[in-house]
């Protein structure tokens, strides 16, 4: 096994101003983080407090066993896309250990507009459960909600992946013995009261908790009837007369009590399938990346050095390192985890493709997990890349890859365009958890390909038509066609559109992968039947 | 030695192991007894050869003569030492030993019979011209000839139990009000510890000094003293803090007092090592009584001597002469001893018992007797003496403050000790001036009765490593899971916002004294600390045990200060040590009281269809959780309807004869304040 070396000098000037616009990068990000973190406005956050509520992610926290890690998803999902919203899109979710087991944990936050449900918020809470299913995760959720949002009832209505996917999951989930469980801290109407209804075991905090299909106004309007939230939902009717709640709590301290002792009666937990090996860290300091990083686009970045700065004891066992080699790939530890990597070096060429598909193969057969690393503008182009069978190997890579049932990973750690951005393992692949990095962009193409591609269609166009360009006019022309791009492919949209698990740092990494790695290992391994390869 | 081959300890603890050692460096053999209680006890362990006696109480083995001189025999001892207590003064036991041919290590069992009661010892005093108390000439059994005699005396005075000893079976009578009483009390008493109500009255003097001569004789009228000792610092007539020579002592009265008790030793022929004991105020000074033993505190003799004075017993036992003269006998320097208890102190030092979790004194470089390790049990059946911490200087000072660096750096927990107190006893400006009396400590004490730690005395380092071995804990308790449970690195891991910060609700409630600390913990840095908020200080810290520490010792860094410290505990509670003290610690985690919490309402519904067969309380009465207020027939089945929690009936809604229906409202019960309760009244 080769132990990977690095030809980078922190103290390069190059390095240094690498890194000094990475840490800019950085701390936008935490910036937006410590948004996300501080949820709805003061005012709402007091209000909550003043009704002996706890904030919805101190819920979270108290929720969790003291000490546990927490993997949050989805953080920045929505950023931008509501009017007052802030980043999150009124939802937390991530995992976390209850009583020694990770947990999904799903809380809306009252504070955000009271926890109301937007497009986003489906979404968000739609993937959340799909990650849990995936690592058979018990979902705890935090039921704190006002409900749908209306006006976006295009995207919480009518589709495959909205708000009545929550249900269709819960239900899937349970089936497959996967635990739901629900803590009703607020009201719950309608639609609302079906996510904890659906549950295994539902926790209700006295009068705090409502769960109605109508409540007291539209039952005055629907039947005349009037009649007060707690006789028509509360958690005292409903623990003992209705029936539909089964453990009732005085507040929301001693809802989350009792939440952590049901948690600790739900049976044997899952035992790893593949054996760890104690973790390394690498043995250059990851932080390095920030330098190493290219600042500017046209200037690529050496994926090995980021590589030696990734997994354990940067300790790499390269595959068919001469053939191919604009994709390295290759076995590697994370936190003691074993990971096949595919790694982009630069355009995918047939060698490069038929090597993906080759090792894929061999981790699919092996039971290894696949990390894909995208640093890719694409698929090489040209007469001779066509008449190599580009097309036909670079089938052979996405045949492998999408058939792969082994824990797929996908991060985005520089350009991903195009075939490139699909073929390692893009969001349609329905990766294990997929992430970017800060720095990380992707389209359909590059923005400044994308303005030469359309000018070039219309100089034709000019040309049929018999008019000239000056260079002003076509610049002019190119401009807005740049923008539309340069606004798309930041790794901040594709978090806001859930197009990605979240941003993560080149630094945590390591850690995110070992912490998802763990979790997978406490699956079922699938067999991989491979679609028809094209030879 | 000529005689001595192997030598049988019939004794325990500290002193067993200490006399051991002499006889070990002396080309002895040794052996030792013990009872069902101490089958692992250090000294059966040091020893390597033990009998077993009996039972745990004393009675049933440490005091059982026949048994002691069958372990002699079984294990072909020539000689028996005795230690102190136990049997070391019971002249039937010197006989027996003598009946079975062997050696006792110690006076003669005349010479026991002639001192052991202290009224004897008294006349045998008086008649060499030794000054004694007034009093009683002799033991009295009749309580009416007891309070004859207190009436004739100026008061105070002090009732004595004859057989008694170390402060046991003592009164001291301060006025004539309810005089029979106290003296039958005192009787029984004596008769309960001793086997023998007999008492003596003397005239009582309250402020004195307790100084003792340390003598050796060989039996035939030949005598020395190897100086004295000062054991002043007592409470309740138990030493605490001894010192040798005395504090202050005028030249003139001292050597008074070393010729007195060597005339003493010598005019009844005594042999072997023994204490002469004396109560000093001003410059009179009063025989009290002797010793015919090896005492506890006998190593600061051994310090300012230089002599080994278990050496000078076996010596005399095996020669029958004094292995030296008076002129060899020098006294250099200062020596302390503290006696580190397992008692409270509060409590009005009361023993403690329990599992030692852990005593240390590998940072202590004094002299120390021990007769126990980590991981043994203080037992309620013999006395509550950890260790004895000994300590000599070029002067008192020099060996008070040794003596106190020692007791700083003394580590005990897992149980109450006198520790703190002996190291802020040793700083009493009457400790440091030598200025005392008897009665000093008992007086200042129950004056002070010091209410619990107030928080300044917990180190922040203490609520640091507490906090954080807590977190190791529970990470500890949680199912192997890779990264979700590895220890440290992924503690409290989140997504990275550029500033470390403390989770906003705390995880763990630490509590000691009355004080309580919410405890809140931020993710690790790269180095490993914890950033921590404990109560209002904020803080980082990290708890590290590299495998070169000992188990359970971890080093604790906070900002520049690493503290190395000793900690046991379990997620309820946590006790460690360090040269910065001892803090104890209980811990609730924060969901830990929201359980407790009541949820039953104050209404009660019948549990089923019935008839009310009984009311037993009415409205407006008071009543306690799990009462009985109604009781309901139904399906040939009794069903009592209790009160939830204590409070009171608001009204009863049925009455005896009526038929109620499932759920239907019987009675309501409210909390005197009016509503249910919200917490804690449940039974």
């Amino acid at each position: 096994m080769t132990i990977l070396s690095s030809r980078a000098s922190t103290a390069d000037a190059d390095f240094k101003l690498n890194r000094t616009a990475y840490e800019a990068l950085l701390a936008e990000l935490h910036e937006r983080r410590r948004k996300a973190l501080a949820g709805g406005p003061p005012k709402a956050r007091e209000k909550h407090l003043a009704r002996n509520k706890i904030l919805p992610r101190d819920r979270v926290e108290v929720l969790l066993d003291p000490g546990s890690p927490f993997l949050e998803l989805g953080m920045l999902a929505g950023e931008g896309l509501y009017e007052g919203v802030p980043p999150g899109a009124s939802i937390i979710t991530g995992i976390g250990l209850v009583q020694g087991r990770p947990c999904m944990i799903i809380a809306n936050d009252a504070t955000v507009k009271g926890g109301t449900y937007y497009g986003m918020t489906c979404k968000k809470h739609v993937r959340a459960q799909q990650v849990a299913w995936a690592h058979r995760l018990p979902c705890i959720t935090l039921v704190d909600s006002g409900g749908a949002f209306l006006p976006d009832m295009a995207n919480i209505f009518p589709d495959a992946g909205q708000f009545g996917s929550i249900f269709n999951n819960q239900v899937r989930m349970s089936a497959e013995g996967i635990h739901q469980i629900s803590v009703v801290l607020g009201p719950c109407t309608a639609g609302g009261a079906y996510i904890p209804a659906l549950c295994d075991e539902i926790v209700i905090v006295k009068e705090q908790g409502y769960m109605y299909l109508g409540g007291p106004e539209l039952t005055f309007a629907a039947t005349g009837e009037t009649v007060d939230a707690e006789s028509l939902g509360g958690a005292q009717m409903h623990s003992s007369v209705s029936g539909v709640t089964d453990h009732i709590a005085n507040d929301d301290r001693h809802a989350l009590a009792l939440t952590r002792e049901i948690v600790r009666e739900l049976g044997e937990p899952a035992r790893p399938r593949w054996t760890k090996q104690p973790s390394l860290p690498p043995r250059f300091d990851p932080r390095e990346i920030h330098g190493i990083i290219s600042r500017d686009p046209k200037i690529p970045t050496d994926t090995r050095e980021i590589l030696a700065r990734l997994v354990d004891d940067s300790r790499f066992q390269e595959f068919k390192p001469l053939y191919g080699d604009t994709l390295l790939t290759g076995f590697a530890r994370i936190h003691g985890h074993e990971i096949g990597i595919l790694a982009n070096q630069g355009v995918l060429f047939p060698e490069s493709a038929m090597k993906a598909a080759h090792f894929i193969d061999l981790c699919c057969q092996r039971d290894i997990p696949l990390l894909f690393m995208a640093d890719v503008t694409g698929f090489m182009v040209g007469r001779a890349a066509e008449q190599a069978g580009i097309a036909k190997a670079g089938a052979k890579m996405i045949t492998a890859m999408a058939s792969a049932n082994v824990p797929k990973y996908t991060i985005l750690i520089g350009a991903s365009y195009g075939a490139g951005y699909l073929a390692m393992c893009g969001r349609p692949f329905n990766p294990t958890a997929m992430f970017a990095w800060p720095n990380a962009r992707a389209a359909i193409m590059g923005p400044e390909q994308a303005a030469t591609v359309m000018a070039l269609v219309r100089r034709q166009i000019n040309k049929t038509e018999g008019r000239e360009w000056t260079p002003a006019e076509e610049e002019s022309f190119k401009a807005p066609v740049r923008k539309v791009y340069e606004d798309f492919q930041p790794a901040d949209n594709f978090s806001s559109n859930l197009w990605v698990d979240g941003i993560i740092e080149p630094v945590e990494t390591r850690d995110v992968m070992g912490l998802l790695l763990d979790l997978a290992s406490r699956t079922a391994p699938r067999p991989t039947p491979f679609g028809i390869f094209r030879f | 030695m000529q005689r001595i081959h192997k030598v049988l300890i019939a004794n325990r603890g500290e002193i067993a192991c200490r006399i051991a050692r002499t006889c070990r460096r002396l080309g002895l053999q040794v052996a030792t007894v013990h009872s069902t209680a101490d089958r692992h006890a250090r000294h059966v362990r040091e020893i390597g050869e033990s009998v077993e006696l009996g039972g745990p109480a004393p009675p049933e083995s440490y005091l059982r003569i026949d048994a002691i001189v069958a372990a002699a025999r079984r294990v072909g001892a020539d000689a028996v030492h005795p230690g102190y207590g136990f049997v070391s003064e019971n002249p039937a036991f010197v006989r027996a030993l003598e009946a079975a041919g062997l050696l006792f290590i110690g006076p003669t069992a005349e010479t026991m019979e002639r001192l052991g009661g202290k009224a004897q010892a008294k006349r045998e005093a008086a008649r060499l011209g030794v000054p004694v108390i007034a009093g009683s000439t002799g033991g009295m059994n009749d309580p009416g000839e007891v309070a004859r005699v207190v009436r004739e005396m100026p008061l105070p005075a002090l009732l004595k139990a004859v057989a008694g000893g170390g402060g046991r079976g003592m009164a001291v009578i301060e006025s004539l009000d309810g005089l029979q009483a106290r003296i039958e009390s005192a009787m029984r008493e004596a008769e309960k510890a001793f086997g023998s109500g007999e008492l003596i009255v003397e005239r009582y003097l309250p402020r004195v000094r307790h100084i003792e001569v340390q003598v050796a004789g060989d039996g035939r009228g030949n005598a020395i003293h190897l100086f004295e000792r000062e054991c002043t610092l007592q409470r309740r007539h138990q030493k605490v803090i001894e010192e040798a020579p005395s504090a202050g002592l005028a030249a003139t009265l001292r050597d008074r007092l070393l010729a007195d008790a060597v005339k003493l030793a010598a005019g009844v022929n005594y042999r072997g090592l023994g204490t002469v004991e004396f109560v000093v105020t001003g410059d009179e000074y009063f025989f009290l009584e002797v010793n015919p033993r090896l005492q506890v505190e006998h190593p600061v003799t051994e310090e300012v001597t230089g002599l080994d004075l278990v050496e000078i017993q076996l010596g005399i036992a095996d020669a029958g002469r004094l292995p030296l003269a008076q002129a060899d006998v020098r006294c250099h320097g200062h020596a302390f001893e503290a006696r580190l208890c397992a008692e409270d102190v509060q409590a009005g030092f009361l023993p403690t018992t329990g599992r030692l979790e852990r005593v240390d004194f590998s940072r202590v470089s004094l002299r120390i007797e021990s007769g126990v390790e980590s991981g043994d049990e203080i037992s309620p059946f013999y006395d509550s003496m950890i260790a004895k911490l000994v300590s000599h200087g070029v002067d008192r000072e020099a060996a008070r403050r040794k003596l106190g660096a020692g007791l700083r750096d003394t580590i005990v927990i897992g149980l109450t000790t006198n520790l703190q107190f002996l190291h802020e006893l040793l700083s009493w400006p009457a400790t440091i001036a030598g200025s005392f009396h008897t009665r000093l400590i008992d007086e200042t004490v129950s004056g002070a009765a010091s209410g619990p730690a107030a928080e300044a005395d917990v180190p922040i380092e203490h609520l640091a490593a507490a906090a954080l071995h807590w977190l190791a804990l529970q990470r500890a308790a949680t199912p192997e899971l890779g990264c979700w449970s590895q220890a440290g690195a992924f503690t409290g891991w989140r997504l990275r916002t550029g500033a470390i910060s403390a989770a906003p609700q705390p995880a763990l409630l630490l509590k000691s004294g009355d004080t309580e600390w919410p405890v809140r913990f931020a993710a690790p840095q790269a180095d490993g600390s914890v950033e921590l908020v404990l109560g209002e200080q904020v803080t980082s810290a990290s708890l590290t045990s590299p495998p070169s520490m000992a188990q359970g010792h971890s080093l604790l860094r906070l900002g520049a200060r690493t503290v190395e410290v000793a900690i046991v505990g379990n997620a309820a509670g946590i006790e460690l040590a360090s040269p910065l003290g001892r803090s104890v610690f209980t811990c609730t985690p924060y969901l830990g009281g929201a359980m407790g919490e009541a949820e039953a309402g104050g209404q009660l519904l019948a549990p089923m269809m019935g008839k009310v067969v009984a009311v037993h309380a009415a409205a407006g009465q008071d009543v306690a959780a799990g009462q009985t207020l109604i009781v309901l027939e139904s399906m040939k089945m009794e069903l009592h309807v209790s009160a939830p929690f204590n409070g009171v009936l608001a009204g009863i809604r049925c009455a005896v004869g009526d038929m109620v229906e499932r759920h239907q409202l019987l009675a309501e019960v409210a909390t005197a304040a009016g509503a249910p309760p919200t917490e804690g009244a449940r039974p």
